[in-house]
């Protein structure tokens, strides 16, 4: 039952797992804030829009316990937003910037619609991709905004 | 100023681990999209640790410090007893009296000495110079 859809799941947890490895030493502290403070929002949105009726997850771990995805609101955004600040161009130019923004979530949004498309790990029911795009953007926005003022660096809510 | 902030990270980090549940709740926020009740995992257990955090004694003897263990893991297993005892919030799944609380003792003690390890690493002051 649900090979593909198994075989992505586990796939995802493999990679993600093995991304923790790439984290550099010396950014550990700040990485494991991101990773739990992304949690945090991720929780509360994740239950919001499944209770509403905007989304469903057909296939999830957890099937009992939880109707929202596990994986991705425990593991696979906070890793997303770990990777998205430790490769920030922080001292390039304003467009350059935004074109990270766009790139990253445009990638992700990308994935997310496939995966919508041809499998039952996501169902979109009152959503489009391109809600997943703004949303994922203010998401780690939000994220950035927040560890940014949390280690005290200057103007945290500037791009 | 630094201890609103670690709160933020401390609430986050406490409902982490909670979601594993031997009992059921019938009576939650969230009624579709999850069997976790959500104000009692999000707010009310996170403010718990962290006032653990913000109290906790750390020049003191050894005994103070374990008796500041006894007295918050004795909030949150006594609170989920009650509750359980006189509302629908929370309902235990088998087990016998005895073994609901020592397993709520145990599973809380865990819990709290595992976040209390990390905030302890995460504010380490070598750490910290470091960077």
């Amino acid at each position: 039952m649900y090979v593909i859809e198994r075989i992505i799941l586990g796939s995802i947890w493999g990679v993600t797992l093995i991304s923790i490895f790439f984290v550099p030493k010396q950014l550990i502290r700040k990485a494991s804030f991101i990773y739990f403070f992304t949690q945090l929002p991720a929780w509360l949105l994740g239950l919001l829009v499944v209770e509403i009726g905007w989304i469903q997850y057909p296939v999830r771990e957890m099937h009992k316990a939880n109707a929202t995805s596990f994986s991705f609101e425990f593991l696979i955004l906070p890793v997303i937003c770990v990777f998205f600040n430790i490769y920030y161009p922080k001292d390039s130019r304003l467009s350059i910037k935004l074109l990270y923004y766009i790139t990253t979530m445009g990638a992700f949004t990308l994935a997310e619609y496939f995966i919508e498309k041809y499998t039952l790990l996501i169902k979109y029911l009152q959503w489009d991709w391109y809600d997943t795009f703004l949303s994922m953007v203010i998401m780690v926005y939000a994220v950035r905004s927040v560890y940014k003022w949390f280690f005290r660096e200057v103007k945290p809510l500037s791009l | 100023m630094l201890i609103i902030r670690s709160l933020v990270l401390v609430i986050r980090h406490f409902f982490a681990g909670s979601i594993y549940l031997s009992s059921a709740l019938p009576i939650r926020e969230f009624q579709r999209a999850t069997e976790v009740n959500f104000v009692p995992q999000f707010i009310f257990y996170p403010m718990l640790f962290t006032w653990f955090i913000l109290l906790f004694p750390d020049k003191r003897s050894l005994f103070t410090k374990i008796m500041h263990y006894i007295l918050f893991v004795s909030i949150m297993v006594w609170f989920i007893y009650f509750t359980a005892k006189y509302s629908d919030i929370y309902k235990f799944l088998g087990g016998t009296e005895f073994s609901r609380l020592a397993n709520g003792y145990v599973r809380n003690f865990l819990q709290f000495a595992g976040c209390h390890l990390y905030i302890s690493w995460f504010f380490k002051k070598e750490i910290v110079a470091e960077e």
